[in-house]
């Protein structure tokens, strides 16, 4: 995943067939369980009072946000593009992803949701990192792979917006 | 006064009194954890606040090294509202009774 093109609107990015494909099982699946958000850490009475609201508001946004997101990865343009590696110029085909502002910050949230509930599935290891002795067979690779993943995209899309 | 009723005033909990809730003034304050990426809650707060980038740095790094960092002191419905902006970002976030 790359920036294609920038203007007043929007970003425009380039995505491999893999990513496309990748990004789409991600959003596709269902939502790990999340531990519910809390209002506020030392007003019980506050957070009874106003928790229902914030957790429904949340859920929704939450599942409206994966749904947006699948439809505009669904109505990706096919494109060809010229990259260039370290042996000259190579032919690239892939998808162009567009994104208004909104749309990116959509999807920044939706890959934080996946990361934190993939994160929550394997305990809440700290730091969160791929253990060295994680057998091929263990049921939380599903869980590992959806974190390393969902922050690659992540990291990309928040470095190539604000270059240091 | 004559003939006027002193009423005595009712013994209500703060907290739980909706329109003392929103008398009050509240922080947000935003937590440490061991998942969310720096650069993204530096993104966060630039999104949210409209902050630049060192303002933003400072208080993720605040998160980071203290444990919290209080990012707002407003009143009850914009307090509410930030907390609610973050959390659609999945940072851990809470509003408190100012002291």
């Amino acid at each position: 995943m790359r920036l294609h093109a920038s203007d007043d609107e929007g970003t425009s990015w380039f995505l491999s067939p893999g990513e496309r494909n990748l990004l789409l099982t991600l959003f596709s699946r269902p939502m790990d369980p999340r531990q519910r958000a809390r209002l506020s850490r030392t007003s019980e009475a506050l957070e009874e009072l106003c928790q229902s609201d914030l957790a429904g508001e949340l859920e929704t946004h939450r599942a409206e946000v994966r749904s947006q997101l699948v439809v505009l990865l669904g109505v990706a343009v096919s494109a060809q593009t010229t990259i260039q590696t370290p042996t000259g110029p190579r032919e690239d085909s892939g998808w162009i992803l567009r994104l208004t502002s909104e749309d990116r910050e959509s999807f920044l949230q939706a890959l934080n949701e996946l990361r934190l509930g993939a994160w929550e599935q394997l305990g809440r290891p700290d730091p969160p990192e791929v253990p060295d002795d994680l057998a091929p067979d263990s049921p939380n690779i599903l869980h590992w792979w959806t974190l390393e993943i969902a922050s690659r995209f992540q990291t990309r899309l928040i470095s190539e917006e604000s270059p240091e | 006064m004559p003939g006027t009723i002193e009423l005595p005033t009712p013994d209500v909990d703060v907290e739980t009194d909706p329109k003392k809730v929103r008398e009050q003034e509240y922080t947000v304050i935003v937590w440490d954890d061991p998942v969310n990426l720096m650069p993204y809650v530096t993104h966060v707060f630039q999104q949210v606040f409209g902050w630049g980038r060192e303002k933003a740095q400072r208080h993720m790094l605040e998160v980071h090294e203290q444990g919290r960092s209080v990012v707002v002191r407003d009143s009850f419905e914009k307090a509410e509202y930030y907390v609610h902006a973050l959390q659609k970002y999945s940072l851990t976030a809470t509003l408190e009774p100012a002291s």
